[in-house]
């Protein structure tokens, strides 16, 4: 076991300098000038002699003269140190621009990762063991355009029902401004203004969920040890749980695990709409203004993640099927 | 049965995929062309002229309460502006920095603010330079009861000049840009600022350098507000003169200073000038909390804030309109998109709400560059803009609330206001195929591809070396945005155009790829860009179309126009006839070289809450909500 855990962790740093390379090239490769972004306000401000000063100090400063070589040097330095440079869009260092966010990210996708599990797990297995019901056909159909639906519908038509005609919610944001009191109350308050962004991502993730549970138990259960166990007159709850769920639990794991991983990477969409001030809106903010640190800081740690997600993932089998046995 | 209802669930969810997809907001703007638009100044902004004073309503104002205010930019909690270059972040700045020595009016004159400034000496010199002695008032104090004295103002020059700060980060190190000394100063050269001089607790010059000698608008040059020196340099340094500049006495450094802005010492101000001061701000929600200031003696006219707490809170375009019905927001600002206005106008309708509108000061505009391709002849700039109907472009874009330019000129000018007739009387270029054909004729494409008489297709037109050139436009515009959109439609794809000869090649970039061939940094054939331009108080175009000139963006070699620009504000100030007659003759010779052409000019709408009073006294885009809120109440 620690043998494989070791070659795993030598292969994951290998593909994770391969990445760097990649995402470092690719990124330099993106048409425009961070430094005339940066110095651009200044033309009005100064004369031709001038301008053209700041500007070639500035491309100094960010060390776009130097060879490329030496660029990457410096900006893996910067990451395997943690450290991935300043942001050129909030100047100052990448760790301290997405802390906040960050944390924002991950307090939303947790509520959302639980709920989703809370629902879709029981959901699917009942589905299984009622197929072809009539509730399993409204679920399937519900299912369906849950799916098909992109997330930003459910959203508008939630902040026009629940925010604008009942105004039982907040339209957007994260807390009420200026807003006063214990920290219980601080913490209703959050609350409040959670529901709706939690409501709208939970619904748009229960439809793939649901019937990828469905699915996979429905295939446990035609298994031959399921038949075995009801002859042998086991409890039905008994065949369902124990040896029905264990058995389909194996393709499901991977999911759940990289549902996991996913509570640090921010949705565009859903922050965009309930102007969160989360991750997915930071790194378009980066690449739209051609913050290089941020943008491949951002992209470094999720790739980091998602190679610890498969470590993970792979070690999750062996746990859940005895009979794997990573260790061979 | 089941088979029905399920088809009907699908095509419900259809419809309102459908439905959602085709409700794209019409509120992007296009690219704002930085060469005539500013965001950071060293002036501050609490003030008004003794000409014109705001609008207040006559009912009895009331003290306290709260407002909050939506803006669509996300703000990063940094307000400094040599610093952060946000817009919204730039509004708390507004609301937090005052005491300016020179301020703009409701017209966007600009007038020596009484309130700070108890003389003001001008003093021309034998070089050509001219020295601004100011005496400040000496009951000033920042917010934390510490008197402002010379030395704040004197500092802030000094800083925000510094070649140091640029070297720890910061965006903008030109405050003292106008000043002699500046050039030596900022590259390092000189460790002192010697235009800039300490005369006493509460009096300090400015020298301007002969090259902006005369001007019509000298005050803005002089226009300094005071910095809390605390704040930005660790103890030990001070500012200091000896009678000939002022410099940094201790140890001034990149080292030494940076670890203070390491550790967040912009993002947590001590002290405050302005009407209000920065209480916190919530990185969670990008939202500021603004209170008032104690210490303020006032704006132009001694104006106190009434209201106690402002928020500026950070707002998506999708939903604002959302927010201001429900109460999530009180105030939304400078809306311009077609379908938001009359969003807002329904809430006004129900009498839950309030508008002001005023006239944007710029415009949406295509920019010809004017060094290559056909665009370089007049006569095609000419045709382009008979070719495309204008009027009938602003109304589509701005859904009604917004009109056509014909000049360099924003609507919220006291110079067009002024001078109406003459600016009313300009080549309106009204939609016509004919003329663009015979503007095309005239400027000699009358020829096809192999030379030979114009018939059909693409026009060509012989050149001084022999060659043909074809009458082919290479448009590049941004993604995702919607004055291009219209712009093919209406220009581009439009049959007349093709009928003229013309064929207009449309490349969509991304913003940052279109501002690098915009400011030609890499080699491309691009003759024509979908930009926008907005005007500041300080009207000054000489950079803009001086010949040869980094600024000069169309590239345009008009001797005539170059001129005309220079010396607009080669003006003795007070001389505003004279300037007149030069901005004038300015914008009828711009007008004939059309090195843009301005597509639509908004009509701004503020929408905001019934229980906010006193907020009709913004008439133009000058006088905006930091300026008017001075003189707002809440009244629940």
């Amino acid at each position: 076991m620690l043998k494989y855990i070791i070659k795993r962790l030598v292969y994951m740093v290998f593909v994770f300098f391969i990445m760097s390379l990649m995402i470092f090239f690719l990124y330099n490769a993106i048409p425009g000038d961070p430094a005339m972004t940066q110095v651009a306000p200044l033309r009005d401000k100064l004369t031709a002699e001038q301008f053209e000063t700041v500007y070639k100090n500035t491309r100094q400063q960010m060390g776009l003269d130097d060879p490329v070589i030496i660029r990457y040097t410096k900006w893996i330095k910067s990451v395997v140190t943690l450290q991935f440079g300043d942001s050129i869009i909030y100047r100052k260092p990448v760790t301290e621009v997405i802390k906040v966010p960050m944390k924002n990210t991950i307090f939303l996708n947790l509520l959302v990762t639980l709920l989703a599990l809370g629902i879709t797990i029981p959901l699917g297995i009942y589905c299984a063991v009622k197929k072809f019901t009539k509730f399993d056909t409204t679920v399937q159909v519900m299912t369906i355009i849950g799916y098909s639906l992109p997330v930003f519908i459910f959203g508008l038509i939630f902040i026009f029902v629940f925010a604008v005609k009942l105004q039982w919610l907040p339209v957007s944001g994260m807390n009420t401004p200026n807003f006063k009191g214990s920290q219980f109350a601080i913490f209703l308050d959050r609350v409040k203004y959670m529901v709706l962004p939690t409501l709208v991502l939970t619904i748009a993730s229960l439809g793939g969920m649901t019937r990828y549970v469905r699915a996979a138990m429905i295939d446990s259960l035609r298994m031959d040890y399921i038949r075995t166990a009801r002859a042998k007159g086991l409890k039905e709850r008994v065949v369902i749980y124990s040896h029905a769920w264990r058995n389909a639990l194996l393709p499901i794991i991977t999911l759940i695990i990289s549902w996991f991983i996913g509570i640090f990477s921010g949705s565009i969409i859903t922050e965009s709409i309930f102007a969160l001030n989360g991750m997915g809106l930071v790194y378009l903010k980066a690449l739209n203004g051609l913050d290089y640190n941020l943008a491949m800081g951002i992209q470094m740690f999720y790739i980091a993640l998602s190679l610890v997600g498969n470590l993970l993932i792979d070690l999750s089998y062996g746990i859940v099927d005895p009979r794997i046995r990573i260790s061979k | 049965m089941k088979k029905k209802i399920f088809s009907l669930l699908l095509t419900g969810a259809m419809v309102l995929s459908l439905a959602a997809c085709g409700s794209k907001p019409a509120s992007t703007e296009e690219p704002s062309d930085k060469g005539t638009s500013s965001v950071a100044s060293t002036t501050s902004s609490a003030s008004t002229a003794s000409t014109s004073e705001p609008v207040v309503n006559e009912a009895k104002p009331v003290e306290g309460g709260q407002i909050i205010i939506g803006d669509g930019t996300q703000s990063s909690g940094d307000i400094y502006p040599y610093w952060s270059n946000n817009s919204s972040d730039y509004m708390v700045y507004k609301f937090t920095f005052g005491y300016g020595t020179v301020s703009t009016n409701q017209r966007g004159e600009f007038v020596v603010d009484p309130t700070v400034v108890k003389d003001m000496q001008k003093k021309n010199n034998e070089d050509g330079s001219a020295t601004y002695t100011f005496k400040i008032a000496e009951d000033l104090k920042w917010s934390n009861g510490e008197k402002i004295t010379a030395k704040d103002y004197a500092f802030h020059l000094l800083y925000f000049s510094s070649p140091e700060i640029a070297e720890i980060g910061s965006s903008d190190n030109a405050a003292g840009s106008k000043y002699v000394g500046f050039a030596d100063f900022n590259s390092g050269k000189a460790k002192k600022f010697s235009g800039v001089r300490l005369l006493g607790e509460y009096e300090f010059s400015l020298q301007v350098a002969d090259e902006y000698v005369p001007h019509y608008y000298d005050l803005a040059l002089v226009g300094v507000g005071p910095s809390y020196m605390k704040d930005w340099v660790p103890e030990g340094v001070d500012v200091a003169d000896d009678g000939d500049g002022v410099y940094f006495k201790g140890d001034f450094s990149a080292k030494t200073i940076k670890p203070m802005q390491d550790k967040g010492a912009r993002l947590n101000l001590t002290a405050y000038s302005g009407p209000y001061m920065k209480e916190k701000y919530d990185e969670t929600s990008n939202t500021y909390t603004l209170k008032r200031n104690p210490e303020f003696k006032g704006d132009f006219s001694g104006q106190k804030p009434y209201i106690e707490t402002i928020v500026y809170k950070f707002v998506k375009d999708e939903t604002q309109m959302d927010e201001l019905a429900t109460g999530g927001v009180d105030v939304l600002v400078k809306l311009g998109g077609g379908s938001e206005i009359n969003a807002g106008l329904d809430l006004v309708d129900k009498g839950s709400h309030a508008f002001v509108s005023y006239p944007r000061n710029g415009y949406g505009k295509l920019v010809f560059k004017c060094d290559r391709g056909p665009s370089q002849f007049v006569e095609v700039r000419h045709a382009l803009a008979y070719l495309l109907d204008r009027n009938d472009f602003a109304k589509a874009f701005t859904g009604g609330h917004g009109s056509v330019v014909n000049g360099a000129y924003g609507l919220s000018q006291w110079m067009v206001e002024d001078r109406e007739e003459e600016i009313a009387a300009l080549n309106q270029y009204s939609y016509s195929l004919e003329n663009a054909v015979a503007e095309l004729e005239k400027g000699g494409w009358v020829l096809d591809k192999d030379g030979k008489e114009y018939k059909e297709g693409v026009r060509y037109k012989k050149t001084d070396d022999g060659k043909l050139m074809p009458l082919i436009i290479e448009w590049c515009s941004s993604e995702n945005n919607p004055v291009s959109d219209l712009l093919a439609t209406k220009l581009a794809n439009s049959p007349d155009v093709k009928k003229a000869g013309f064929e207009i090649k449309q490349s969509t970039v991304t913003f940052n790829e279109l501002i690098n061939n915009y400011y030609d940094l890499k080699e491309n054939g691009f003759n024509m860009f979908n930009m926008g331009a907005g005007f500041t108080s300080l009207y000054d175009m000489e950079e803009t179309y001086k010949i040869g000139g980094p600024q000069n963006n169309n590239k345009i070699s008009d001797e005539e126009l170059a001129k005309l620009a220079k010396n607009m504000n080669a003006v003795e100030p007070g001389d505003t006839e004279k300037y007149l007659n030069n901005f004038v003759a300015f914008q009828k010779r711009w007008n004939e070289m059309l090195p843009d052409l301005p597509l639509y000019s908004n009509e701004y709408h503020d929408f905001f809450s019934s229980r906010l009073k006193g907020y009709e006294g913004i008439k133009d885009a000058l006088w905006d909500i930091s300026a008017q809120l001075l003189y707002s109440w809440v009244e629940d």
